[in-house]
């Protein structure tokens, strides 16, 4: 880095209200002689003008967040368990349709001779039909993902699943539809087989996580209690990211924190305590 | 609308316990900034409205795990991020050039012809300025809009996004410098078709 452009970061930061006094005063000093770096000061002086430029807002805007607000309020209203169990459905349904595809992949659903279960574009195990009945076309939506796909939440209401797994029970044996039941196996679990991945990120770098029981760890990351106040934590390490694309495109993200004592579930600023031990959540991956 | 500290506590704990019209009151006093953080970062007015409602709705269902320690707009800021973020990804659509994610790239700095006294006119600017936005990697743009627009301190933007204060410091004045070298090559280019090469000041 040049001179000038060491005193161009202390320029960026002197707009910002971020200097030393010291700092300030050689900036000051430094452009009152430096005709490029006063350009510079005077081009960003000009690009946070037009940034910070508030646009008119639609007129409806506020109409729409309010009308937005209020459905979540009924909803939540209407059953005060709905956010957890739909938090916990996701993670569920996520992790429990990968145990799904590794029954397809690895043929590890016993007497299910009849279905073709060892390739992707596999018939669905029946053992599996409650995690593959809502998540059926959902793969379409997942281009380079290594996850899996939820879709639970989009159909959040218990009965829209249970109208799906119906559905599916009907196609499995034998309904109208039963042609169209190859699931289109996301690519990189072709790549990936045997091994069943999840995709997760750690904030020092990406890495991938095998994980060897995915139902135990969907069982893991239900809430520790059912029902209750949003559960609060000091846990700052939330390390382990779960990306969980959902079948109408909406991309969700948890962000696992393993503490010494407890396991913690995050999504949008919202935490709440997992129901395995730390010891348990580890030995699951 | 600007709310004192002890307003905007005194506020939050009663949409907290279910008040709707606080709440309300919290989103009069947040709207325009986070539609405005919410069009910068996602271009077009129509997803920024969308975001703009998940925002909030978001900010209603986790309300009472928001602690109060920092700023509410703060919080809110880092909500719209994260659905803007998430909203970019699904779109799949932004081309990023030369400003890399990665932590630790370095990033390619103007050369030296680089003039940062031609810039495009005003009337023009704004229209760049938004493809130029499009041109930042989601990282860099985000944390030049925390800063410009949610007027989050290098600390608050350091504490939402888990980075230290050297990094935050410095992807600002990189995307600044970047932002500042397109839209002055698109005054170059602006004067150059018009003829007016070489009045730079």
């Amino acid at each position: 880095m040049t001179v000038c452009e060491k005193y161009q970061e202390l320029i960026s930061g002197m707009l910002d209200g971020e200097l030393t006094e010291a700092e300030y005063t050689a900036v000051q000093a430094h452009i009152a002689l430096c005709d490029r770096c006063r350009a510079m000061y005077e081009a960003f002086m000009e690009l946070d003008a037009v940034l910070a430029e508030a646009e008119e807002v639609p007129a409806a805007l506020h109409e729409n967040i309010m009308t937005g607000v209020k459905s979540a309020a009924v909803a939540k209203k209407r059953s005060g368990k709905i956010y957890y169990f739909r938090r916990a459905a996701a993670a569920a349904a996520c992790l429990v349709l990968v145990v799904g595809a590794a029954f397809a992949a690895k043929e590890l659903v016993p007497g299910r001779s009849e279905m073709d279960a060892a390739a992707p574009g596999a018939m669905v195990p029946t053992g599996a039909t409650e995690m593959y009945s809502a998540t059926i076309g959902g793969y379409g939506a997942v281009e380079d993902a290594d996850v899996c796909v939820n879709t639970s939440i989009a159909m959040a209401e218990e009965k829209a699943i249970e109208d799906s797994v119906m559905e599916s029970q009907s196609v499995q044996s034998g309904g109208a539809g039963s042609d169209s039941l190859p699931i289109p196996m996301p690519e990189p679990w072709g790549k990936k087989d045997p091994s069943v991945w999840i995709s997760a990120r750690r904030s020092s770098g990406s890495a991938m996580i095998p994980v060897i029981d995915l139902d135990a760890l969907a069982q893991a990351l239900l809430p520790a209690q059912e029902n209750g106040t949003m559960g609060e934590t000091d846990c700052s390490n939330f390390d382990i990211t779960l990306e969980i694309t959902q079948k109408d495109g909406v991309l969700r993200t948890l962000h696992i924190c393993v503490t010494d004592s407890q396991v913690f579930v995050e999504e949008d600023g919202s935490v709440y305590p997992a129901a395995c031990t730390p010891a348990e959540f580890a030995a699951i991956k | 609308m600007q709310m004192t500290r002890e307003e905007e506590l005194r506020i939050l704990q009663k949409a907290q316990a279910g008040d709707m019209d606080a709440f309300e009151t919290i989103v009069y006093a947040n709207e325009k900034a986070v539609f405005n953080l919410a069009l910068r970062q996602l271009g077009n007015r129509e997803d920024a409205e969308d975001a703009a409602q998940e925002v909030f709705v978001k900010a209603y269902s986790a309300l009472k795990s928001f602690r109060g320690e920092s700023k509410l707009s703060v919080w809110l800021y880092r909500i719209t991020s994260n659905v803007c973020v998430d909203m970019l990804r699904r779109r799949r659509d932004t081309v990023s050039l030369s400003l890399e994610a990665e932590e630790g790239a370095e990033l390619d700095l103007p050369s030296d012809s680089f003039d940062p006294a031609v810039l495009v006119e005003r009337s023009d600017l704004k229209v760049q300025l938004a493809q130029a936005l499009k041109s930042l990697s989601d990282d860099y743009r985000e944390i030049l809009l925390l800063r410009a627009i949610g007027g989050l301190s290098y600390e608050e933007i350091a504490e939402t996004l888990s980075l230290d204060i050297g990094t935050v410091k410095s992807r600002i004045f990189r995307a600044r410098k970047k932002l500042a070298e397109i839209l002055g090559n698109n005054s170059e280019n602006t004067s150059s078709k018009d003829g007016k090469g070489g009045a730079r000041a």
